[in-house]
């Protein structure tokens, strides 16, 4: 049983070979550690800020494009990884100068919109530090909202053809995931103006909704023609207590436009998994079962999300990926203590199918390769079909 | 009559225009300014915080709560300053050395004035040394550090321990939160309280100060 087929069996509720095993990102230090090269993985802080800056700068970027896929692809493939997500790519028209040390400032020379971008090298961690929009207030907002509305479609026939062109690889190894959904700002510097105005300004947050969302749509056609197996959503909606807002505002602006992309995915043929970091208990029934979604995505242990309880309540309707606890077991555990949280993991969700193992976001800087490989083994050892305790 | 029942209302609600109006009439009508601080505004945001704290209300509706309080602030803070009232405590509040993230830190920044603390904002990325000189100024009894990554939490010891050289332990409190932290690691690494939440971090800086 190849990667692909073994993803769609476990998908259908039914078991494959083994459970299948799916990163939704693998940071460069990691990554570098393991292939014994600097790897242009991740969306770790030195690559995304950093290099994708420099780069840039310099007009470098379909090189740079290049290289990353190159350098995923490698990597998934060494770690017999499953699902293969489509990588953070320096996909934009902006221009890039320095501001600052370890600061770029991104200008949109048609919007005039501007972001600076800021890195930490010893945490690898990029933020976007300030913007237009955040200077403004609610007319920066308004602003950005109606160029959304007005500027042409992202998607151009050469990006469609160098998107199948650099899938190809990777096209009957891997289970592909497009990324498609519904964009709340959670990675702006103006995300709390965002917030704000869902309570003052709803009908100016519906319109940046339709108009992303209508985005996303074309993207979905274009990501599915490159011949992606399904999608996922990275967005992050919660918090490790809950939801950043409440299950009335997911109602009004998020719910809405979610099913529209469902329904865009399910039309192509395609599944669409949903991650998000946090505590969704108080919306989890209306997202997981009332918005079409086929998978649920990271599943924290540490912010409550108890994935035993998860499978009992939806185990039998969506596939369940994830809740190997990058927080602190990934981190600060040994890799005795992780293959115990793999194997546990495995026998509460893998019986049936319906489960694909994850760290519970991503690996990131500051987990220990030996983790991460322990990870990996065990996922191997425990996770072979039929299942000895099941 | 100004209704300083309704002046806390009208930040519950986020009512930034209102609560503007009506901190001025209040202060027209003579009352006093302690009063209008405490019944007021002090009173709606502690309502604000214990909603938060109970998942009633959510981020937005606590961001909107805060810039209406703001606007309340601002007409009194120089008549605060006038009648000699003091904060009940003064934190110096920064994100962690390499953490850019500052949504946490800036919602307790808001539930801290929004209890009458006066806090000092370092910003983001802030170094053990900038913590160490914030301590050192005059009528700092709290730090509050926050790191929302696992790969930035050490800088919280390197903290401490740069404040335990300083001799500054004696002098201010710490506290610490954000998403990957736990009240184990605040043990583990010195700091004197942990709080999971904005509206609990409140809680925790009036306990630690004997409040």
């Amino acid at each position: 049983m190849n990667s692909k087929e073994r993803v769609r069996v476990a998908v259908a509720h039914r078991e494959p070979d083994r459970v299948p095993v799916f990163e939704l990102s693998i940071n460069s230090p990691v990554a570098s550690d393991i292939m014994g090269r600097q790897m242009y993985v991740g969306f770790g802080g030195w690559l995304v800020a950093k290099v994708f800056s420099e780069w840039m700068a310099e007009g470098r970027v379909l090189e740079l494009a290049l290289k990353i896929f190159s350098d995923w692809i490698d990597l998934y493939s060494h770690l017999e990884l499953d699902i293969l997500p489509m990588p953070t790519l320096p996909l934009t028209n902006e221009t890039v100068e320095p501001v600052a040390e370890n600061q770029w400032k991104y200008t949109d020379p048609d919007s005039g919109l501007w972001r600076v971008i800021g890195y930490n090298p010893e945490s690898d961690y990029h933020s976007e530090i300030d913007s237009r929009i955040k200077q403004e207030g609610v007319p920066g907002l308004r602003h950005h909202v109606e160029w959304l509305e007005k500027r042409p479609g992202l998607v151009s026939a050469d990006l469609m053809a160098g998107l199948k062109a650099v899938l190809d690889p990777a096209r009957e190894r891997f289970f592909i995931l497009g990324e498609a959904d519904v964009l709340f700002p959670s990675e702006a510097s103006w995300q709390p103006l965002f917030l704000e105005c869902m309570a003052l300004e709803p009908e100016l947050i519906d319109r940046y909704f339709e108009a992303t969302t209508n985005e996303v749509l074309t993207l979905i056609d274009a990501e599915a023609e490159a011949g992606v197996d399904g999608f996922v959503g990275g967005v992050d909606f919660a918090y490790h207590s809950t939801t950043l807002f409440s299950p009335a505002m997911f109602r009004r602006f998020i719910f809405p436009h979610m099913r529209r992309i469902t329904e865009r995915c399910h039309s192509r043929g395609l599944p669409f998994f949903k991650h998000t970091d946090g505590n969704i208990e108080n919306i989890e029934n209306e997202l997981l079962l009332g918005c079409g979604i086929d998978g649920y995505h990271a599943i924290e242990p540490t912010a409550g999300m108890d994935i035993a309880r998860l499978k009992r309540q939806y185990g039998d309707k969506i596939t369940l990926l994830g809740n190997i606890d990058c927080g602190d077991l990934l981190t600060n555990g040994s890799p005795e203590d992780v293959t115990k949280a793999v194997g546990q993991c495995i026998r509460d969700c893998a019986p049936g199918g319906g489960y694909v193992l994850s760290s519970s976001n991503s690996i990131h800087s500051g987990i220990p390769t030996q983790n991460f490989l322990a990870m990996l083994k065990a996922a191997r050892e425990y996770g072979t079909y039929p299942m000895r305790n099941s | 009559m100004a209704d300083l029942k309704e002046l806390a209302a009208a930040l519950m609600r986020g009512d930034a225009p209102a609560v503007d109006k009506m901190t001025k009439e209040a202060v027209n009508a003579g009352i006093g300014v302690k009063q209008i601080l405490d019944d007021g505004l002090i009173a709606g945001m502690q309502v604000v915080g214990e909603r938060f704290k109970n998942n009633e209300i959510y981020v937005p509706e606590v961001l909107i709560a805060a810039r209406a309080m703001y606007t309340g602030m601002k007409v009194l803070e120089p008549l605060l300053v006038k009648a000699g009232v003091k904060p009940v405590g003064t934190i110096a509040m920064g994100t962690a050395r390499g953490d850019l993230h500052d949504i946490g830190k800036n919602l307790v920044s808001m539930m801290m004035r929004g209890n009458g603390f006066k806090v000092i904002d370092l910003g983001i990325d802030v170094s053990p040394q900038k913590f160490v000189e914030a301590a050192k100024e005059e009528g700092v009894n709290l730090i509050g550090m926050s790191a929302l990554l696992t790969t930035t939490m050490p800088s919280m010891k390197a903290t401490i321990d740069e404040l335990q050289k300083a001799g500054l332990l004696k002098k201010v409190k710490v506290l610490i939160g954000g998403a990957p932290v736990t009240q184990r690691y605040a043990a583990e690494i010195g700091a004197d309280g942990y709080a999971p939440d904005a509206a609990s971090a409140v809680d925790k800086a009036k306990a630690l100060l004997g409040m």
